[in-house]
């Protein structure tokens, strides 16, 4: 155990216990004669002529000096802690930390060679009996070399060490800095942070501050001014002419150039240069660039927009894919003879969609043939009569393939005329026209907004469906297993759904058409109609591209690749090539840690996936954190570098203090003990000593 | 023998604060016989104490014929004197008397002690007598069994006065005075050559009579627990004399414990009981000595 003072100044007074020696020392003679009931014996005493001072009261005098020493100490603020502390002033081995950024930003000009050089200088520092732990730290950490005598290890692991596409996190590393010194328990800690202190790698609320004693040293390869240019993202619109579909793609550019700059923006698709422009770049701005239509090619193509270099070439790329026949082919029976404006709301709205766009074909009930249905993702029965028997059974054959069928209740809709083929598939049976009252029209009363048909209107104020006036409907028996997504006011269902093999049915038990309500001119109209359509066929979105450090869950991929586990070890190749290799029975996700694009396939079948990673577009901006901030915001608690100890300042924060123990209480308890006891065994002595 | 107890209420620094000595005496004696299993009734019967062998001379008529048709063998039976006897307390009243630290004074003391003596051997009905005195006879009251309220009254205003005179003085004087033999209770600090106090004993003792020594002292007397240097200025005499109490101490205890171990001989070699009793002393401890000094001296065996 090792103890210190707080206040060592509060020890001179123990020269105060100087005043009961004194006391006992002092003894004034009696004015007054002490009367005694004889002196015969007290004559036969030899007088002597003796020292009249002595000290008397032995156990009384050693009481009180205690308790004033006792207090004295307390005021001195005395604390106890562990023996840790005693041996660090005394020096010993060192244990370096380097703490070495490879984010994506290290890649600008010559950062991180000059950052592997400043860590080797480090490493080259310390003497044999030191430990040295290399931490490589993006938005992830690593530490190739912990706690080791090996110096060798660490330069290697130094020199191995590359920049990655990921961006910065500075509070990570930290942590694992801490956790490595704690873990080696040397006393003497240092942390060399060599890194180009981008301001993104940190923020104010994260928590990471290095263990105590630990003296922070940072090495700053960054510079004030770091300007870039980058490609920040990408719009895509489609066109399609007769089968030919095109893409216009527009690439939104940054620069944080001083002044304007002319640079030259390159679209490729599938490695093909397809246009070059020359872009004039505003100074610390942003620059659309719009490419021509491009005529895109069957099945997935990869695409990338490129500017010229500059110092940070990491961002000067974007890659994205883009599929053609992504839109969704949507087919509209109408009954024979049907006015022109039956589909019309429903045709209009679909027309409207992007993400996925809606590829819509309406044919009448008379023509309506297999092949139709085998193209369409999503059947409407828009008021159409029930299909012939055939009809019916290639329908149910394509629903439970995975098709969606949306049959619209209306006026030529009859319960009975329904074939066998289809009931077992439909939600439920379609009955007879009900009719609100005049003047009191139905409305929405229920909808679960929780179903992902509905999972749009999800948030509060995100849809208004009470607008809509029904004033005529269908009643509708929902059959066993059909879920009601929402119901009339008066608890007649509305909207029901449900499965069937792979595919969804979902029936609306009034029209499309603004005859039996007004409900296609609702503004809920629209994103209604689209999440049905998507929700009915299925449809996942594909995303064109990913940002690095994303996991892709590939279970929710389109392209049904992760599906495919019969065909053995999904195989994820990156664009440096490296290989990852998923077994069918772990779950298929992966770690985007490059840029460009990552090839999938599976392990016996020839089909390969692409998908495109970026970096972070906020990677991009270099602006920078003051060192000093950074050092000051994780450095060890200042707290740790003053102790006081025999008098001195001990060394400051070379290790982590256990904790502190006061003992001025217990001293100032003690004292006033004392003092008790002192009261009564002085009271007792005087019994005697106050005779006559 | 019967066994004594401690009684709270015979603490004489509380029996101190009682002005009525006569209270003082009945609580002391009733509060020590309350105390004991069995209050022994002495001189005042003839019961039967206990059988002795017949031996040739003896008076065939105390034979015991039952016994003797019991057993074969003869017996004689023994009983106790139905003798009565008197009490004469002195007590030592000189200037010493009237130190006091620890509790009451030792005159105070000794007023109560002898109150409780002969309160406690008036109702033994024994004659009861008093004699105060410092260097000479102060006070002096005659044995009889109608003296007690006498010798209380007397007591009562007891002051202590002079000194500074041999005992053997007022003792010659008052052994003088008693003619008759009986319990003589001497009640003093015996600041006095232990071969006056023998003088004084053996004056005592001369008609025959029963000494018991009641030595009182202050326990401050044998600690000499004073500190500081002083003048101690002595009470009978006013002499002066500088002391160094820590330097005096361990030579003045062993010196006052020399003079009552020579008390405690010159008691032995007369056959009289000695008692020391400081004054914090319970006075049933005084009551008890007395009490088995009577059972001692006055059992007769017939």
């Amino acid at each position: 155990m090792n103890f210190g003072l707080l206040a060592p100044i509060f020890m001179a007074g123990l020269a105060l216990l100087a005043i009961p020696v004194l006391v006992h020392l002092t003894h004034r003679e009696r004015k007054e004669p002490v009367e005694w009931p004889s002196l015969m014996f007290l004559q036969r005493i030899e007088y002597r002529a003796a020292r009249r001072q002595r000290i008397r009261h032995w156990l009384l005098l050693l009481m009180r000096a205690a308790a004033l020493a006792l207090v004295v100490m307390a005021f001195a603020r005395p604390f106890m802690r562990g023996a840790e502390t005693a041996a660090t002033a005394a020096g010993g081995p060192v244990h370096l930390v380097v703490l070495l950024d490879r984010s994506h930003s290290m890649q600008y000009g010559d950062r991180f060679a000059r950052a592997q050089e400043a860590a080797r200088s480090a490493v080259r520092g310390l003497s044999p009996d030191d430990l040295v732990s290399v931490v490589l730290f993006d938005e992830a950490t690593a530490a190739p070399v912990s706690a080791s005598l090996d110096k060798n290890a660490a330069g290697a692991a130094i020199d191995a060490a590359r920049a990655s596409d990921r961006g910065t996190r500075y509070a990570p590393a930290v942590r694992l800095a801490g956790r490595l010194m704690t873990d080696a328990e040397i006393r003497r800690r240092e942390v060399v942070l060599i890194s180009d202190f981008q301001r993104r790698g940190w923020s104010g609320e994260d928590e990471a501050r290095l263990p105590g004693g630990a003296e922070l040293r940072t090495v700053d390869v960054g510079a004030p001014e770091s300007p870039n240019a980058s490609v920040a993202g990408l719009e895509m619109a489609r066109e399609t002419s007769g089968s030919v579909e095109r893409a216009r793609i527009t690439a939104r550019l940054t620069s944080t150039f001083g002044d304007a700059r002319t640079v030259a923006a390159t679209l490729l698709l599938n490695g093909r240069e397809i246009e070059r422009r020359e872009v004039s770049l505003a100074p610390d701005g942003a620059t659309r660039v719009g490419f021509s239509p491009a005529t895109l090619p069957a099945g997935i193509t990869r695409g990338e927009v490129r500017i010229g270099a500059d110092d940070l070439t990491a961002d000067d790329a974007f890659f994205f894919t883009i599929a053609a026949g992504e839109d969704l082919p949507v087919l509209i029976v109408e009954s024979d003879g049907a006015a022109a404006t039956s589909s019309l709301y429903l045709s209009r709205a679909l027309a409207i969609g992007d993400a996925p766009g809606f590829r819509t074909r309406t044919v009448q009930s008379g023509r309506l043939t297999t092949r139709d249905l085998a193209d369409a993702a999503v059947i409407i029965f828009n008021d159409a009569p029930p299909p012939r028997a055939e009809l019916a059974r290639a329908l149910a054959a394509r629903v439970n393939e995975g098709a969606g069928l949306l049959v619209v209740a209306g006026p030529r809709a009859e319960d009975r005329a329904w074939p066998a083929e289809l009931e077992a598939i439909m939600p439920a049976a379609i009955g007879a026209v009900a009719d609100r009252p005049p003047g009191r029209p139905g409305a929405i009363g229920f909808m679960d907004r929780s179903h992902p048909a509905l999972t749009v209107f999800r948030a509060p104020r995100s849809g208004d469906f009470a607008a809509a006036r029904f004033l005529r409907y269908r009643t509708l028996r929902p059959a066993d297993g059909t879920e009601i997504l929402a119901r009339f006011d008066d608890g007649a269902a509305a909207l029901v759904e449900r499965r069937a093999g792979t595919g969804r049915v979902l029936v609306l038990a009034s029209t499309i058409d603004g005859v039996w309500n007004d409900l296609p001119v609702q503004p809920v109209f629209l994103p209604l109609v689209h999440q049905i359509a998507r929700y009915a066929a299925g449809y996942a979105e594909r995303r064109r591209w990913y940002t690095i450090g994303e996991v892709v869950d590939l279970t929710r991929d389109p392209s049904g690749i992760a599906a495919d586990s019969a065909r053995g070890t999904l195989i994820a190749v990156s664009p440096s090539g490296k290989r990852t290799h998923i077994p069918p029975d772990r779950r298929p996700v992966l770690e985007l840690g490059e840029r460009g694009f990552h090839e999938l396939r599976r392990e016996s079948n020839g089909r390969t996936v692409s998908l495109a990673a970026n970096v972070a577009i906020g990677e991009s901006d270099l602006s920078r954190i003051d060192p000093e901030e950074l050092s000051l915001a994780i450095a060890a608690p200042p707290r740790d570098s003053l102790i006081v100890e025999s008098g001195e300042i001990a060394a400051a924060g070379l290790a982590e203090p256990p904790p502190e123990r006061h003992l001025w209480w217990w001293l100032l308890a003690a004292a006033l003990l004392l003092f008790v006891g002192e009261t009564v065994l002085g009271n007792r002595l005087s019994r005697f000593s106050g005779v006559a | 023998m019967s066994e004594v107890r401690a009684i709270p209420v015979l603490d004489p620094a509380v029996l101190s604060r009682i002005a009525n000595l006569e209270l003082v005496a009945r609580s002391v004696v009733e509060g020590f016989l309350s105390g004991l299993h069995r209050a022994p009734h002495l001189g005042v019967s003839l019961d039967f104490a206990e059988h002795r062998a017949y031996m040739p001379g003896d008076d065939i008529r105390r034979i015991d014929w039952k016994l003797y048709a019991r057993t074969d063998r003869f017996y004689l039976k023994q009983f106790e004197a139905d003798t009565n006897t008197d009490v004469v307390a002195l007590v030592d009243a000189s200037r010493s008397m009237g130190f006091g630290v620890t509790g009451a004074t030792k005159l105070d003391y000794a007023k109560m002690l002898a109150a409780s003596l002969l309160f406690f051997s008036n109702r033994q009905r024994d004659r009861v007598g008093l004699v105060t005195f410092d260097e000479q006879v102060r006070e002096f009251v005659p044995a009889s069994a109608k003296h007690l309220q006498t010798a209380l009254h007397s007591l009562d205003r007891l002051a202590t006065a002079g000194g500074n005179g041999p005992l053997e003085k007022p003792i010659a004087t008052a052994a003088n005075s008693m003619r008759k033999k009986g319990i003589r209770i001497l009640i003093s600090d015996f600041y006095e050559d232990p071969a006056g106090v023998a003088k004084a004993i053996d004056l005592l003792r001369a008609g025959g009579s029963d000494v018991i020594m009641f030595h009182v002292l202050d326990r401050a007397e044998r600690e000499l627990p004073v500190d500081d240097a002083a003048s101690f200025r002595d009470l009978e005499t006013g002499d002066q004399i500088p002391v160094v109490p820590w330097q005096f101490r361990e030579r003045y205890r062993s010196l006052i414990a020399a003079h009552i171990d020579a008390l405690q001989q010159i008691a032995r070699e007369r056959r009289v009981d000695y008692t020391l009793l400081e004054t914090t002393t319970p006075l049933d401890q005084a009551l008890f000595a007395y009490l088995s000094h009577r059972q001692y001296t006055l059992r007769v065996r017939a």
